[in-house]
């Protein structure tokens, strides 16, 4: 089940149902309330068109491995090695859905984490914080397009307030929590 | 000129409809198949008009980006 299908047809059924008394009744009408929606279009539909092409485009070209095999030919102090996993984490999640980041950086994430003495269940709660923000960051970014959709506004335009103000924070309070700073409880 | 428009307009129309009609078409089938517990309709609805609401949505989104110029269209900061 996908949810980039589920949840337009669902909100959309929803909103139909909810301001069926505000609708057009008649055809005409309706081919007015459509054309109107091209407005929603102009920056959104282009945007994630070709945000969604570069992240597919950065992944075949081998984004993930070659940030890796940066990163794991580093031999750096415990914070160092944290901090550079978890900006490998977020970078990649840039391009790529949280599912695809884990999939593609979580197993070497993990093993380099646990290699400068982070404890196995936290390195795996840290890993899926950052992976988590892919959200908020660009290209591949669907919550900003779809939030950005409804208030008809520029999604450009949230990428710098959404990094600056969810993914740095978030980034920092995975590096804390994996230097045992901040504490997380396992059941 | 105004054929251009008029064709964009059209055919934006009929990608937000379909874009509908595709994505209501899968949803309602998967949730039958989610209360029936039929795994593979819930795969196979996915399969067939998957990639059709796909299409759909891109063609409608590209449209929508040229009618923004064609159109001159604001969007609000």
């Amino acid at each position: 089940m996908s949810i980039i299908i589920w949840i337009p047809a669902l909100i959309s059924w929803i909103a139909i149902i909810e301001g069926w008394k505000y609708l057009p009744k008649s055809i005409s009408g309706w081919y007015g309330f459509v054309k109107g929606a091209a407005s929603r279009y102009v920056i959104v539909g282009a945007t994630i068109f070709f945000a969604m092409g570069a992240g597919d485009v950065l992944t075949r070209l081998g984004l993930p491995e070659d940030i890796l095999a940066i990163m794991l030919s580093l031999h750096v102090t415990t914070w160092l090695m944290v901090t550079l996993v978890g900006v490998l984490v977020c970078v990649v999640g840039g391009p790529l859905t949280s599912t695809a980041t884990v999939a593609a950086v979580g197993p070497v994430s993990f093993t380099a984490l646990i290699s400068v003495g982070v404890a196995a269940p936290t390195a795996a709660a840290v890993i899926l914080i950052w992976a988590a923000t892919e959200g908020a960051s660009p290209p591949n970014s669907a919550p900003i397009f779809i939030a950005s959709g409804i208030a008809n506004t520029d999604p450009a335009k949230a990428f710098v307030p959404c990094m600056i103000y969810y993914l740095v924070p978030f980034l920092f309070i995975g590096i804390l929590i994996a230097l045992r700073i901040l504490p997380i409880v396992v059941l | 000129m105004e054929i251009f428009k008029k064709t964009l307009q059209v055919l934006f129309g009929i990608g937000v409809v379909s874009l509908l009609l595709i994505g209501t078409i899968i949803v309602a089938a998967q949730l039958y198949a989610l209360f029936t517990l039929d795994g593979k309709l819930a795969i196979s609805i996915s399969k067939k008009l998957g990639d059709s609401a796909c299409i759909a949505a891109t063609v409608t989104g590209v449209l929508g980006f040229i009618q923004g110029y064609v159109f001159k269209i604001e969007v609000r900061d």
